[in-house]
Order: structure tokens, then C-alpha cells, then sequence
């Protein structure tokens, strides 16, 4: 009863005290839950967004090149329409579609079945000549159900069904691209689309087909805009929907007029041939709801395939069948794994930062206590009872801090649904905040251990120590040194540390090098030798002192993380899932470690620092001099205090500073790689109709945009023709057979380039007739493998752009394939004089011999861009043959009389310039818009866009910027909670000395004076942290861009946000002090002298 | 006898808390004059305002009514700052609890009055040491205060309050923590310096004794003057 009276009455006793605690306790617990909330709030909505962004589509079936359609009368019948020889098929009419609902075991998990066409097709506003050529298309069947539906913003139902012929529905994401400010609805848009018919190369010999290109172009009339709304893959607006029997028609009238327009002896050999009257490209298909789990929607899919398969004969691996759902849910499953792991190593280290705040506010009022505890015990209380009302009082204030604090983490993870919303572009109505009992019981759990072991363990402490020291105000002196008892268990530690790291596997001790490789097997590593540094810390302390194994302890610690980050992180390979704790245990020592060295070594640094800064102040005549000293010496009498706070300002601005450096350089460092890659090239113009050579495109677009006094204007512009994909095969390092789906192979003509020996490597330089400035386009030749053939290097090169052939194979010049994707690990394992296949159309494979493997290609960007509006493929890359080969094999499609794309150089030396937007613009409007000159000249839309080539790896980062601006926003509200923490503690511990405060000003320090020794030391304070956040921040960043970028990207050290941290760290310091200091400053002295604490 | 007035309460009053419940009238009516190169003993029972008066000259708590002269100056007409500016260059303070700043070694506590009048490092060093080393406690330069006994303490804040050779010194029970031959000797020292330097000391003192080795004993009870010690009286 007694001990609760105790303990009652201190709770009131020390009320602001309390209330700091309260604050503290409050402050942590809202970070634990707020973490925990928005990192699996975080998985889930990203399970959500990804679901919704399927619709209610669970499979689908697309055409393995998008432009093919599916049709119930697949080749096999046109076949054998042609060619008697052939079978037919054999099937009922009716559409893919219609011949699945017909079948039961299919029917039996299916829901709802729709064929669409989905497709994208070049759309240009006339008025202003703007292009958007990768324009998003679904024809819709009018009577579909089961899938999305469209909302106008008066939240209507667009019916397609009351769309008349040429009448479309255009997505709101889609309307500012094309039309800018003006009013959309009721605008014509020019529309023209392609897709393949098959022209037989010989029609009764064989399947040697050739895809032949058929373009429509019409015109559009948008009749209502849609919105992102509504369920399903309708959520995103960005694109136009049509009604599908529209589609149809259109491309079967197409077709015929092709037909009828062929040269009648051409028509003979080489038939333009159709698809009926049900070509579609997609089915999609949404099951049962009763098939709930993946594995009964895996049977499910397996059934639907297979008779789909059926229907298509052997046609039927012309196409992909996707579980699109299964496919989605196990990606997310991945994806999410690493974010939470990302948010939680982050997140424990911002909690870290709250428990140093607490720790902070705690031990403030350890040595009020100690002497309370003292007088408790003088006045008879045992321990027991001192032990009991300290923990009584520490949980109820722990009980109060919890209870706020899950509110408080509530709020902070509605916070955190913002910032993800905003920052991955979601609806924030798809995320739902998972806030469980879990969540509330672990967070309440570590709200009380937290302040029952910050409040008690003092108290234990003071229970323990002699009254009478007590009383006096003395702390016992600590010893110097570590006993034999903790040596002998640290050396235990450290022996067991060593055997365990002697049995791991991957072991560094027997493989070296190679155990590092894998990040997600060597992580395991990284404990048991960051443990070893136990040892000979603790003879340290034992012989000589406590302060130098401290000190040795430390700089194990760190040299550790360097060697890992200068060195072995050099060895890394692969950079996903278990990287990023191994990543996290670096910057855990890196933050320990210097949090370690610079507390143990307090004194010393301070005594530096506060000689440096008397030195510099030195010829004051004011009494700066008196406040430095009694800052500095402030600071160093209260080392734990000092500590806690330099190192939650080193953990937060270590943090941030490490995210911005990353970001940073992830968004810039990059540039040079770019302009390396696109060997120097910043432009590309593409038609999305082949113009014909005879028109001079080139010469005409020289004459208009390559006029000097412009200042933006072409330095050289060159076409050259990049055939469509094909498939790659290449040998793999296990001696198989490899498979890309997308390699583009482009054709230049051999006056193109030419080869140039420079020392060991290969320079390839552009030589263009109209290249004004006489620049060197380079680009490099980094891979060295065997001669082909005789042939040397050098002539490798010429005879791949000669066209020349050797034992009957053609040279091609490949690049390393996914060398700019991050962490893909995709690699062309061929060298240079090994055989690569690609495919032909008439369903065989060509050999190649590599000529050679460049790793910078001016055609690159170009083939991003096109990859890039294949969506949903894997990322191919590109082959360079001689055009006059490439039109040999009726598979690459270069017609010699007509250009398509153009890539050059504007005299602008930055490639990410961004006045390159609108000088395309220009481009846009002199080929597209009514009133171009271009376009009155020839009198026809080509369908010209201009392309940064800047602008492919702009998109390219898109998402990883995103993801930045969420780690950004995520560690800024770290800083938020430092920052109000610091509030907190700044203002107790001002609060706390008034007694010193009243003497310094009754020996003269004016409330200036006073005030400004306060701030002076919490930002000296906070100064020590900016150094440590400083340097660990930019060292992680550095670690983090090398391994994430396989070492391509520039670290780049981003000063100015460095500047800014410095700033708000400064201010941040300053207003935490200035406002207790100018309070405390404002007592009269002799109140504040008789102030005892 | 025409003596310079160093200092001069006039009608001072001081209440605590006031209109409160808990209001306490400290000072009342306190009318007292300390002249230039004076030694004064303040006596008087515990808590009958003798520290209230040494804040009150020292201007660390303003005075509810009356004024006070210092040199001349009536200090109600000073703002804040000139108080403290006169309180940093003409006074020298010795408190009677907890005398120095714990973080400070004891040189440090006797070095920071001549930092903040803007003396150079080297000098004020030089001029501490002399004085610490004078005061018994060359050996106790580099010592922090909890590593120093009482009496010690209280010779390093004396030492401190000399250090400006300021023109006043207030000192509240400098010899309280002292025994008697520690207390004669500090008191020998006031008077030394009191005779060389011409300084006005005021000092508290429970102890008949040091009273004695004043020139005179003002004598204050439940806040009022009740013995001037002059011949007037
Ligand atoms: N800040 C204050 N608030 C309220 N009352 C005060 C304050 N300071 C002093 N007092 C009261 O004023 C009266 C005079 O106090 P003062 O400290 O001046 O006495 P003192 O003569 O110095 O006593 P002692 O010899 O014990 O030091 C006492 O009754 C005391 O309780
Ligand atoms: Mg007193």
C-alpha cells in the first residue's frame, strides 16, 4: 500500500517530467505501430492494386507477337483454302471464343469469356500536330460481361453499344497527352493502326510464310471521356475503347482492299490472305468465384489451355497463356518480401531513434531519482519497496505512452497510406489499413518493456549505491577497466564466434572470394565475423581501459562495413532478396560503430572542438568565449545525454542522407552511361508509316531543322532500318539452347560505320556524309573472345557490315543483352565467333556468327522504345547486320525503298536537355498538324513523332523513382519524429539545469548569453551527428547505387540536399533549444537558483 | 563624517508570492547604507530575509518596492541588461548552496567571469591560477567540484568572486562550510583585499565571531532592520 502510495505520488511529483516520458513513450510506441501498419498496408494494397489492375481477368491468351490475330480459321485453314494439299482444320464457324463456351470442361470453372482486340495504334491531333504513338486500343464486344465497365465524370456507364461506327470513348490518363488544354469530346483524331497478314513466299511448296504489314487508317470521333474508376483493368484510363465489331470491320476492309490492290501476278505467287470474320487477339477469362485458391485456378487454367489448344491445332504455340492471377500473386509475393524488408530494416532503425529518445528523457531524471531514492532509503524504504514503486510508476506511464502511442500510430499509418498513394500513383481507396491486434499487442508489449527497463534500471542502480555518495550528488567512480569475469565471457563469445564462422557455408576462410558471390547465401557471413572484433576489443579493455576496447570495438565495426563496401560488395553478383539484409547489417554497424567511437572518444573530440572554436573566437571582446566553454563543457558532462542525441541525429540524417544519395544518383548518375550507350545519339525520328526513300525525308528535316541559327537544331540525322523481332537462341553456358522473345535485328548500310583499331579495344565510329561537326560517334567494343575464323577483329566487324558470310553463316554484331537492366542478370552468354539462331518465319532458324558484342549502340534507344510498346515482354536487345544481307531473308522485312527510322544528334551537349521536348514538338507539328509545312508539302500524315532518347531510360526509372519518393517520404517522417523527440528532450534538459542557469547569470551572463550557450551546445551536438549522418549516409548511398546499378551508375554526391539536411539539422537544433533557453533564461536568477531539479 | 555611499536601501520591500496564499513579505521597509570600503557583516536568525536582501542588491529578484543604490546608480532605473553588465563588472557573488557550476573544473568556475567581460584567454587563466594557487588550492586547478570537500568549494567560488575585483562583495555564508581556522584564514583574505583594494564587502554570517571581524554588524529580523551597527543609531 505504501509502495503504491509511492509510487502514486511520484508519478504527480515530477509531472513535466512524466509528461516528457509520456511524450517519449507516446512518440515510439507510434512508430512501431505506424511502421508495422504502413509496411503491411503496403504489401497488401500492392496485392490489391495488382489484382485490380487484372480486373476481373484470371487468364488470358495473347497472340506471341502482338500484331497476330486469333481466329477460328487459323492458318491451317487458309492453307489449305490455297493449297489443296493441305487439310483443313476441320471446325465448326464460329469465333475461339464461341467454340469455348461450347465446351463443358472448360465451362465448368469458366465465369465470364471475352475476346477482344487489344492493340495500339498511332493517334494524332491535327490542329497542333501532336502524336501519341503507342495509343492504347480495346475493341470491347458490345454484349461483354463480367468485366470492367467505363464511367464518365458524371459517373455514368459508357455503353459501347451506343457508340456508332468511328466512335470511341477516350480514357482520362490519355487526354492531356494528346490534346493538351483543349476539350476533347467531339474531336476527330487521325487513327491508324497496323497488323500482320501472311503473304506465302511459295504457296505450294511449304509453310514459308511472311508476316505482311497491313496499316488502317481512318479517323475517330471521341464522343465522352472516361474516368479511372470502377473496377478492374477500366481503372486505368489510358487508353481509347471502341467497340470491337468497329475493329473488325475496319481490318477486314483493310485486308480486302490490300488484296485488291496486289499486282495480279504477285497476287498469284504471294496472296494476301485473311482471317475471317472473328479475328481477335486476346481472350480473357475470369473463373468460378468458387475457385478460390491458386492451385484449384491452376487446374482450372490447365483445362482452359488445352482446349484452346486443341481448337488451334498445332497453331496453338503460336500463342501465351497466362494465369495471370497465379502470375500476379507470386510476383507480388516476391516484390513484397523485399519492400517489407526494405521498410522494416528502415523502420527498426527509425524506432531505434525513438528509443534513443526515450533512453534520453529517462535518463534525465536519473540522478533526480538517484537522490530520491537515496532519501528513501535513509528514510527506512527497502529495496524492495524502492523497486517496486519505480516499476509501478514505469508502467503506468508506459501504460499511458502505449495507449497514445497506438493512436498515434494509427494516425501515422493513414500518413504513410498517403505518402504511398502519392507516391506509387495508387487510389488510395484501394488500400486498406491493416491495423490487427497483432500490431497492437507487439507494439503494446515493447512500449512496456521499454519504459520498465528506461525507468527501473536506474532506480536498481540507485538502490544499490551508497546512500550517503547518493545524497551528495556523487556518482561512484566506474572502473577503468572490464573484470577477468567479462573477459573470459567475452573471449568465449569471440571463440565460438570463430568456430561458427569456420563452419559456415559459403565460407569465406575456404572459398574467399566466391563465398560473397551470392548476397542471399553469404549474409549469414557478416555476424559471426563482425564478432570476431569482440576479442580483441576486450583485451583492450582488460589491460588498458574500458574507453579504448570501446574504441577498438568501434573501429572493428566499421572497418568491417568499409571492407564490405569498398570490396567485397565489388564481388557481388546479384543484389535481391537476402542482399538487403546482409545491406542492413553493414549500415547497423556502420551507424553503431561510428554512434560507438564517437561516444567513447567523446572527450577528446570535444576538447578538439571546443579548442578549434575558442580559437576561432579567440579576439572576442564579447562573452562568446565564457559561452563556448560552458557549452562544450556542458556537453561533455553529460556524455550519455550527449550521446543519445548526437546519435539519433547521426541515425535519422544517416538515413535520409543515405536514401537522397541513392535516389539521386540513381536519377543523374546514369546520364553518362546513356550518352555512352546511345553512342552519342540524343534524338530519334520515327514514322509510323515507311516513307519512301524517293521523298528525301532526311534531306528535307536537314533543311528545315538543321539551320544554325536555330537554338535547338539537328547537327546530323541518318536512317537506318531496325526489322522487327525475332526470337534469339543462343548457347547457353550449360551447352544448351537458350531463348530471347524479343531481339530486334537492325540493317545499316555498310557506309554506316566503319572500324577503327585503337590499341586493344574497338572503337566504332559513325561515319556520316552530313555529320556537320565532324563529332566521333563512338561506341565500344568491351567483349574479347576468338577470332572468327581468320578473320581478325577489325575485319570481323567490316565483313558483319559488308554483309559477308563465313562457311555459309552470316556475321552479326549483338550487344550484351540486359546490360541496362537492373539486377535482371540477363547476360548474352555468346562470345564473339559463336553461332546465335534466330528465327525465320517460315518456322526455321538462321545461324549467326558474332562478329562481335558491343556494349554501346546507337540503335538501342530505339529498340527500348519499341520493346517498351510491346508491353508485357521480356526486354530484348538488338543485332546490327548489313542491310544488303538483311533483305536477303524474307524474315527481316527492310524494304530498300523506303525509311522508317532516323537517329541523330541536336547540338545541344547534354543529353537529358530538356529543351529537346520542345524542339521535337516542332518536328511534330511540321509533319503532322494541318498546317505543317511538311505535311502541306507531301500532302500526307506519315505519323512522324520525334523521341528523346533520354526519354527511354527516363521511363525506365520511372518506377524506381517512385519507389525513392516513398523511401524519401517514409525516412522524412523519421526526421519528423527526431525531430519532435529532440523537442522534447532539449526542453526537459534546459528545464533541468536552471539552477546553473541562474548561477551563470548572477556572475554576469546576460539572457542572450545564456540562451546562446543552450543552443551552442545542442548544436555542436547536432553537428557531430550531421558529420556521422553525413559520412555513413553517403557511404551507404555509394554501396547501395554500386550494387543496385551492377556498378554502371556514377555515384554522385548530392551536395545540396546534403546542404539542406545541414540546414535542418542547424535550425532544427536551434529551435529545440532556443525556446526552452530563452524561457529558462527568463526566470529571475534567484528563483532559478533555488530550482533543485 | 563624510563617507561615499556604496550602497543604499532606501524603503525596500520585498513580498513573495504576492496576493497569493502562500505570499510571504521577506523584506519590509528595509532602510540600510553600506559605504565605500566598508566590510559589513548581515546577522540575523534563519530566514528572516538575509539572502532576499543579498538577491535583492545583486538584482536577481526585483524588489516589490523601495530603491536600491548602487555607487550612485539607482538600479530600478536599469533594464535588464544593465543590470547584469553592472552585476558582471562590479559584483562579486558567493552563494550559499551549491556554489559552482558542476561541469567546470574549479579553474574553469574562477576563469568564466573574466571570459564573459571579454579577457583574454591567456590573461584570465594566468590571473585564476594566481588567485586559486593564493587560496590554498594550487593543487586543486584541474579538480571538478564533486571531487573537492565543501570548504574547498566554497574557497574556489570566493576565489571566483574575486576574480573581477569587482567593487562589491556579496557574500551569503562564505565561511558557513569552513571550520574556524579556515574560516579566519578566508576572512583575513577578505579583510586583505578589503584594505588593499579598497573593495566593499557585505557578508552573511550566522557566526558572532566573523561578525566580529567586520567593521559592523547590521542585524536584520522577520525582514527588518533591527541594528544598523553605526553610531547614528
Ligand atoms: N522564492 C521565494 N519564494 C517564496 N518565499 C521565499 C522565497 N525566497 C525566500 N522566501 C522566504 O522569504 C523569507 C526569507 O528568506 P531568506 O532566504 O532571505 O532567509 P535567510 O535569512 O537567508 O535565511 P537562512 O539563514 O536560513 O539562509 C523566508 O521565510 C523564506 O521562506
Ligand atoms: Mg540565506
Amino acid at each position: 500500500m505504501i509502495t503504491l502510495k509511492l509510487a502514486w505520488r511520484s508519478v504527480f511529483r515530477r509531472p513535466v517530467q512524466n509528461l516528457a516520458v509520456i511524450i517519449g513513450i507516446t512518440l515510439g510506441v507510434s512508430l512501431f505501430v505506424g511502421i508495422q501498419v504502413g509496411s503491411q498496408s503496403l504489401g497488401q494494397s500492392f496485392g490489391t492494386v495488382a489484382e485490380h489492375s487484372l480486373g476481373r481477368t484470371e487468364a488470358k491468351v495473347d497472340p506471341l507477337l502482338w500484331d497476330f490475330f486469333l481466329t477460328q480459321e487459323t492458318l491451317q485453314d487458309e492453307l489449305s483454302a490455297i493449297n489443296p494439299l493441305i487439310p483443313p482444320h476441320n471446325q465448326s464457324r464460329g469465333s475461339l471464343a464461341y467454340q469455348l463456351r461450347q465446351n463443358e470442361s472448360v465451362m465448368e470453372y469458366v465465369e465470364a469469356l471475352t475476346e477482344r482486340i487489344e492493340t495500339t495504334a498511332t493517334v494524332v491531333y491535327e490542329d497542333t500536330g501532336s502524336i501519341e504513338v503507342s495509343q492504347v486500343v480495346k475493341g470491347i464486344p458490345v454484349n461483354e460481361t463480367g468485366f470492367g465497365k467505363l464511367y464518365n465524370s458524371e459517373g455514368k456507364i459508357l455503353e459501347i453499344s451506343s457508340l456508332a461506327m468511328g466512335e470511341v470513348y477516350l480514357g482520362r490518363d490519355s487526354v492531356s497527352t494528346i490534346f493538351g488544354d483543349v476539350d476533347p469530346i467531339g474531336k476527330n483524331l487521325t487513327f491508324s493502326t497496323s497488323f500482320f497478314s501472311v503473304e506465302f513466299a511459295n504457296p505450294n511448296s511449304s509453310l514459308s510464310i511472311t508476316p505482311k504489314l497491313i496499316t488502317v487508317n481512318t479517323s475517330v470521333r471521341i464522343v465522352d471521356i472516361f474516368e479511372d474508376r470502377g473496377l478492374g483493368e477500366e481503372l486505368f484510363s489510358g487508353f481509347i475503347a471502341t467497340s470491337l465489331d468497329w475493329m473488325q470491320g475496319m481490318y477486314r476492309s483493310a485486308l480486302l482492299d490490300a488484296r485488291a490492290k496486289q499486282d495480279p501476278v504477285e497476287k498469284q505467287l504471294n496472296p494476301i490472305i485473311g482471317y475471317g470474320d472473328y479475328m481477335i487477339n486476346t481472350i480473357r477469362i475470369n473463373f468460378k468465384d468458387k475457385i478460390s485458391t491458386d492451385a484449384l485456378r491452376d487446374v482450372a487454367f490447365n483445362e482452359t489451355r488445352d482446349a484452346i489448344k486443341e481448337q488451334l491445332g498445332g497453331f496453338g504455340d503460336l500463342y501465351i497463356y497466362s494465369n495471370s492471377l497465379n502470375d500476379i500473386h507470386e510476383n507480388i509475393a516476391d516484390s513484397i518480401e523485399n519492400i517489407s524488408l526494405l521498410l522494416n530494416v528502415f523502420g527498426s532503425l527509425i524506432a531505434f531513434a525513438a528509443v534513443l529518445v526515450i533512453i534520453n528523457i529517462q535518463s534525465m531524471a536519473l540522478q533526480a531519482r538517484e537522490k530520491e531514492t537515496g532519501i528513501q532509503r535513509a528514510i527506512g524504504a527497502n529495496r524492495r519497496q524502492i523497486i517496486v514503486s519505480n516499476m509501478l510508476e514505469s508502467l503506468f506511464l508506459g501504460l499511458i505512452g502505449s495507449v497514445l502511442g497506438v493512436g498515434g500510430g494509427y494516425l501515422y499509418g493513414e500518413a504513410m497510406i498517403l505518402f504511398l498513394s502519392w507516391s506509387f500513383g495508387f487510389d488510395s481507396s484501394l488500400i486498406t489499413l491493416v491495423f490487427t491486434t497483432d500490431i497492437i499487442t507487439t507494439s503494446f508489449f515493447w512500449g512496456m518493456v521499454i519504459s520498465l527497463t528506461t525507468g527501473l534500471l536506474p532506480a536498481i542502480n540507485a538502490s544499490r549505491i551508497n546512500v550517503a555518495q547518493v545524497l551528495r550528488g556523487i556518482t561512484p567512480p566506474q572502473s577503468v577497466k572490464i573484470g577477468k569475469k567479462s573477459l573470459y565471457f567475452g573471449m568465449l563469445i569471440t571463440i565460438l564466434g570463430l568456430v561458427y564462422a569456420y563452419t559456415l557455408d559459403p565460407n569465406p576462410f575456404v572459398q574467399g572470394k566466391d563465398a560473397f558471390l551470392v548476397l542471399e547465401d553469404s549474409e549469414q557471413i557478416y555476424l559471426p565475423i563482425a564478432l570476431v572484433f569482440l576479442g580483441p576489443s576486450l583485451l583492450f579493455a582488460y589491460f588498458k581501459s574500458k574507453k579504448w576496447g570501446l574504441t577498438i570495438a568501434s573501429i572493428g565495426l566499421m572497418s568491417w562495413a568499409y571492407i564490405n563496401i569498398f570490396v567485397i560488395f565489388n564481388w557481388i553478383e546479384t543484389s535481391n532478396g537476402g542482399g538487403l539484409l546482409y545491406v542492413a547489417y553493414v549500415m547497423f554497424s556502420l551507424i553503431g560503430g561510428s554512434i560507438l567511437f564517437v561516444s567513447s572518444n567523446l572527450d577528446t573530440l570535444a576538447s578538439l572542438g571546443e579548442k578549434t572554436f575558442s580559437w576561432m573566437v579567440r579576439n572576442r571582446k564579447s562573452p562568446i568565449r565564457g559561452t563556448t566553454m560552458v557549452a562544450f563543457r556542458q556537453m561533455r558532462s553529460k556524455k550519455v545525454r550527449s550521446t543519445l542525441t548526437f546519435a539519433l541525429f547521426a541515425t535519422i540524417l544517416t538515413l535520409n542522407i543515405f536514401i537522397g544519395s541513392w535516389s539521386y544518383s540513381t536519377r543523374y548518375g546514369f546520364d553518362e552511361v546513356i550518352q555512352e550507350i546511345s553512342g552519342n545519339t540524343d534524338v530519334s525520328i520515327i514514322s509510323s508509316q515507311p516513307i519512301e526513300r524517293s521523298i528525301g525525308f532526311t534531306q528535307r528535316l536537314m533543311d528545315e531543322f538543321g539551320k544554325t541559327d536555330r537554338e535547338v537544331y539537328l547537327e546530323y540525322m541518318k536512317p537506318v532500318t531496325v526489322s522487327k523481332i525475332s526470337s534469339l537462341y543462343y548457347n547457353t553456358s550449360d551447352g544448351g539452347l537458350g531463348e530471347f522473345e524479343r531481339f530486334a535485328l537492325g540493317a545499316v548500310d555498310e557506309d554506316f560505320m566503319w572500324s577503327d583499331a585503337l590499341h586493344s579495344q574497338w572503337q566504332i565510329r559513325f561515319d556520316l556524309d552530313d555529320n556537320k561537326t565532324g563529332t566521333p560517334f563512338e561506341f565500344m567494343e568491351d567483349v574479347q573472345g576468338e577470332p572468327i575464323a581468320n578473320i581478325e577483329d577489325e575485319k570481323a566487324w567490316e565483313a558483319a557490315l559488308n554483309g559477308t558470310m563465313i562457311d555459309g553463316k552470316p556475321l552479326i554484331i549483338t550487344e550484351t543483352i540486359g546490360s541496362f537492366e537492373f539486377g535482371s542478370g540477363l547476360n548474352i552468354i555468346a562470345v564473339q565467333g559463336d553461332s546465335i539462331y534466330l528465327n525465320t518465319t517460315d518456322g526455321g532458324l538462321q545461324e549467326f556468327l558474332v562478329a562481335s558484342i558491343i556494349t554501346s549502340n546507337p540503335l538501342t534507344s530505339i529498340i527500348r522504345d519499341m520493346t517498351h510498346r510491346e508491353r508485357g515482354h521480356p526486354t530484348g536487345s538488338i543485332g546490327i547486320v548489313a542491310r544488303k544481307w538483311a533483305e536477303n531473308l524474307t524474315m527481316f522485312s527492310g524494304k530498300i525503298d523506303t525509311e522508317e527510322i532516323f537517329i541523330g544528334k541536336s547540338n545541344l551537349k547534354e543529353i537529358n536537355d530538356q529543351r529537346l521536348v520542345d524542339f521535337l514538338l516542332d518536328v511534330e507539328f511540321w509533319a503532322n498538324a494541318r498546317e505543317g509545312a511538311y505535311r502541306k508539302e507531301t500532302g500526307k500524315i506519315h505519323g512522324v513523332y520525334g523521341l528523346r532518347v533520354y526519354s527511354i531510360y527516363e521511363r525506365f526509372l520511372e518506377g524506381q523513382y517512385r519507389f525513392f519518393n516513398f523511401l524519401q517520404a517514409y525516412v522524412s517522417l523519421g526526421f519528423l519524429v527526431g525531430i519532435l523527440g529532440l523537442l522534447v528532450v532539449a526542453s526537459r534538459s534546459v528545464a533541468e539545469r536552471k539552477r546553473q542557469i541562474g548561477m551563470l547569470r548572477a556572475l554576469g551572463f546576460r539572457r542572450g548569453d545564456v540562451v546562446a550557450s543552450v543552443v551552442l551546445e545542442l548544436v555542436v551536438t547536432g553537428f557531430i551527428g550531421l558529420i556521422l549522418g553525413i559520412i555513413n549516409g553517403t557511404v551507404m548511398g555509394y554501396a547501395l547505387t554500386t550494387i543496385n546499378s551492377n556498378g554502371e551508375a556514377t555515384f554522385l554526391i548530392p551536395w545540396l540536399l546534403i546542404l539542406g539536411y545541414g540546414a535542418l539539422t542547424f535550425i532544427s537544433a536551434i529551435i529545440a533549444a532556443i525556446l526552452p533557453g530563452i524561457s529558462a533564461s527568463r526566470i529571475p536568477p534567484s528563483d532559478a537558483l533555488r530550482y533543485t531539479g | 563624517m563624510e563617507r561615499e555611499e556604496m550602497l543604499t536601501l532606501t524603503n525596500v520591500h520585498k513580498i513573495y508570492n504576492e496576493g497569493k496564499s502562500n505570499e510571504v513579505v521577506a523584506v519590509h521597509d528595509v532602510n540600510m547604507v553600506v559605504y565605500k570600503g566598508e566590510m559589513v557583516a548581515l546577522m540575523g536568525p534563519s530566514g528572516s530575509g538575509k539572502s532576499t536582501i543579498l538577491n535583492l542588491i545583486g538584482g536577481l529578484t526585483p524588489a516589490t518596492k523601495g530603491t536600491i543604490k548602487i555607487d550612485g546608480v539607482d538600479t530600478n532605473g536599469l533594464s535588464n541588461e544593465e543590470m547584469t553588465n553592472l552585476r558582471r563588472d562590479r559584483i562579486g557573488y558567493i552563494f550559499q548552496h551549491f556554489n559552482l557550476l558542476d561541469f567546470l573544473t574549479a579553474e574553469q568556475n574562477v576563469v568564466l567571469p573574466l571570459l564573459i567581460q571579454g579577457i583574454p584567454n591567456y590573461e584570465a587563466k594566468r590571473k585564476a591560477d594566481m588567485l586559486l594557487r593564493e587560496l590554498g588550492l594550487g593543487s586543486r586547478i584541474e579538480h571538478y567540484p564533486n571531487e573537492l570537500s565543501g570548504g574547498q568549494e566554497q574557497r574556489v567560488a570566493i576565489a571566483r568572486s574575486l576574480i573581477t575585483t569587482p567593487a562589491i562583495i556579496l557574500g551569503d555564508e562564505p565561511t558557513g562550510d569552513l571550520d574556524q581556522a579556515s574560516a579566519y584564514e578566508v576572512m583575513s583574505m577578505f579583510r586583505r583585499i578589503n584594505r588593499e583594494q579598497g573593495q566593499t564587502l557585505l557578508l552573511v554570517t550566522h557566526s558572532e565571531e566573523i561578525g566580529a571581524l567586520c567593521d559592523r554588524i547590521i542585524r536584520i529580523d522577520e525582514g527588518t532592520i533591527v541594528e544598523t551597527g553605526l553610531e547614528e543609531n
